[in-house]
């Protein structure tokens, strides 16, 4: 790959020296249709002087130069030759047919005639063309030759501005070598030529949403770190308790609740496993037609022991057929598990928790309502926080459940709505996927 | 002795609570910043563990409030938040000390004990008065030289009285450094530890302020 500067000098070069000889080329043709104006007046002139001998004798080889060398034939009425200034008893051209202006050829070259009739015979004035080409030529090419000669201060000129205006470039080329992954500042778009704004701008662009993701990937490394150590702490805590246990019974009860904790543990590295995938990388989703029916009958399901344990009233309302969406089935069993996890903890005993698939407004939509004590308006919009956990949770969640929700409704286009449960009481989670057209 | 426990994690609160009832210390638990407040408000606590990471009101707030309100509890921060400047603003905030999760309980216990000593204006870790020997480590009690077997809310109102000796308290305030919230209080428990305590350590030993409450008298 050539560099710009070397294609730029080659380019510019190259044209001025086309150019020069493209004028070169018209100027000759200019001259040489000048000159022969030029002499063949010169030719009519010298006819019409020719009549005595002596002095047309002079007068020919005044003329030395020999492309300028004029041959003059004279002949009679008869049609001999009565005079030739050439040395050859011979006539060099044969006589013309026409007074006037003409072109003939003789001995390989071409001449200019110009003839005359005079006393019955004719005044042939002639002159080779060669020599008039010559001519031009010599003085196009003398003209030209200051350009020629000034070709390669040119070079140096383009050589020089060129590299003075590329400049800018290896100034971005060094600010974009100084960013690195800890300092992602944007280039300063001050002092930038009008060329390069739209890159500066696109780079800037590039650099911002870089250093968001980092950013927002240190941030939740840190918030992990910080979060786990909570039910660590928990875990430590419990088990030194369980050191102490003075008899079996207590040592039991104590273990027990350490397998509690250890759960809870495990529960939270999941939650931030699944965290991490739905926000850092939403490749790969196995997208299929499904049913959000069979959805919520999976997911209900799944859950129908804990929800007795619990003491809930788990149950799916709707039917079969009516909401389809695309989707990963597996992202969405995440999805509504996670609700489900929610709904069931805070129901409480003797609570209700509903599963309801639905046409929404012509968009499929699933709904999870549960008999809790809901959540405050003030907190709905906090709720999606990363490890935001309610005022009245209690703080057993890892505070990701819908966080992840989100994640995953992001990566199906569907929208989370929170609002109130049947009565103004409890709540109700509504997942509204796109409507079947925006799918195809 | 009692102490208040501000803790918002269900599982923490719960172990710490259980390891500090083991220890005999009568522990109260809240959950969030405002019941942490309404909680300071009653000056009968002798230490306040607090969570800084709490709902509702964050810990350092409800230290704030409680010392510009003139709270004198020693109060620990226990926390996950582990950078110096974070513990340069606990401490500056009014905390006594600061413990980073997670920690040994029996670090945990060490500074409680340690806080408590320097509340009672005490450098040894024992209390000894007028023949008795109080080890508030390990709770083993000695009367001149040989061990004595007390029961733990009989060491613990023992403690109460000497730490330090000479000051008449109340029934009502003893039951309150003796007994959490969720315990239930017979009405004349007080009054039942104090006299096996003395068929202990002699009749003389813990003086009744007739209308007023208990004494153990700084001299013989």
């Amino acid at each position: 790959m050539k560099t710009i500067r070397h294609k730029l000098l080659i380019g510019l070069l190259g044209g001025a020296l086309v150019c020069t000889l493209a004028a070169g080329v018209a100027m000759y043709a200019k001259l040489l249709e000048e000159a022969n104006e030029l002499f063949d007046y010169q030719l009519r002139q010298f006819a019409a002087t020719v009549s005595e001998r002596d002095a047309l004798r002079q007068t020919v080889h005044a003329k030395g130069d020999p492309e300028e060398n004029i041959l003059v034939e004279i002949w009679d009425d008869r049609g001999a030759l009565r005079f030739s200034s050439s040395q050859t008893p011979a006539p060099v051209l044969a006589q013309v047919a026409r007074p006037g202006y003409s072109i003939t050829v003789a001995h390989g070259e071409r001449w200019r005639v110009y003839a005359e009739r005079r006393d019955g015979g004719m005044v042939q004035v002639a002159q080779a063309v060669a020599g008039r080409e010559r001519l031009a030529a010599g003085i196009a090419l003398r003209s030209l030759l200051p350009f020629l000669l000034v070709m390669p201060i040119l070079g140096l000129i383009i050589y020089v501005v060129v590299g003075r205006s590329l400049l800018p470039l290896s100034r971005l080329a060094q600010a974009v070598g100084r960013r690195s992954p800890q300092a992602l500042q944007p280039v300063p778009p001050e002092g930038q030529p009008p060329e390069l704004a739209p890159v500066v701008s696109a780079l800037n662009d590039l650099l911002r949403q870089l250093d968001h993701a980092l950013a927002s990937q240190r941030a939740f490394v840190a918030d992990a770190a910080h979060e786990l150590r909570s039910p660590l702490t928990a875990l430590k805590l419990q088990l030194q308790l369980a050191e102490r246990a003075p008899d079996d019974s207590q040592r039991q009860l104590a273990f027990s609740k350490l397998h509690e904790r250890l759960d809870r543990s495990t529960h939270l590295v999941q939650q931030l496993l699944a965290s991490a995938r739905y926000e850092f990388s939403p490749a790969g989703r196995r997208v299929a037609p499904l049913d959000l029916f069979d959805l919520a009958q999976r997911g209900v399901a799944d859950r129908y022991a804990d929800a007795c344990v619990r003491g809930v009233d788990l149950g799916v309302v709707g039917q079969a057929g009516i909401a389809l969406v695309a989707g990963d089935f597996d992202d969405l069993l995440v999805l509504l598990n996670n609700l489900l996890d929610n709904a069931l903890r805070h129901a409480g005993a003797g609570g209700q928790v509903d599963v309801e698939v639905a046409l929404d407004g012509g968009c499929p939509a699933i709904r999870v309502t549960d008999t809790g004590p809901g959540i405050p308006q003030h907190e709905r919009a906090r709720v999606f926080d990363r490890f935001y956990r309610g005022e009245g949770g209690g703080g057993w969640g890892s505070g990701l459940g819908l966080s992840i929700v989100r994640g995953v409704a992001a990566t199906h286009a569907a929208e989370v709505q929170l609002g109130d449960g049947p009565d103004g009481k409890g709540l109700r989670v509504a997942v509204r996927f796109p409507s079947p057209p925006a799918l195809a | 002795m009692r102490l208040l426990l501000i803790e918002d994690d269900p599982m923490i609160g719960e172990s710490i609570g259980e390891g500090l009832r083991a220890e005999r210390y009568a522990v109260d638990w809240v959950c969030d910043g405002n019941s942490a407040q309404l909680a300071m408000a009653h000056d009968v606590y002798d230490l306040v563990l607090l969570d800084l990471g709490l709902p509702k009101r964050s810990g350092l707030q409800v230290l704030r409030e409680y010392r510009k309100q003139g709270g004198a509890a020693k109060v620990l921060i226990m926390t996950a938040r582990d950078s110096t400047a974070e513990r340069v603003e606990g401490l500056d905030s009014g905390a006594d000390d600061y413990l980073v999760k997670p920690f040994d309980l029996d670090e945990l216990f060490a500074r409680i004990r340690a806080l408590l000593r320097r509340s009672a204006g005490r450098v040894v870790p024992n209390i000894i008065h007028r023949g008795v020997t109080l080890n508030l480590a390990t709770h083993e009690a000695f009367f001149e030289s040989t061990p004595l077997h007390l029961p733990a809310r009989e060491f613990a109102l023992l403690a109460v009285l000497l730490d330090p000796p000479g000051q008449v308290i109340s029934k009502a305030r003893l039951e309150e450094k003796l007994y959490g919230w969720s315990e239930r209080i017979e009405s004349n428990a007080v009054d039942v530890h104090v006299h096996h305590l003395r068929k202990k350590l002699g009749a003389d030993f813990i003086r009744n302020v007739r209308g007023v409450g208990y004494l153990v008298g700084k001299d013989e």
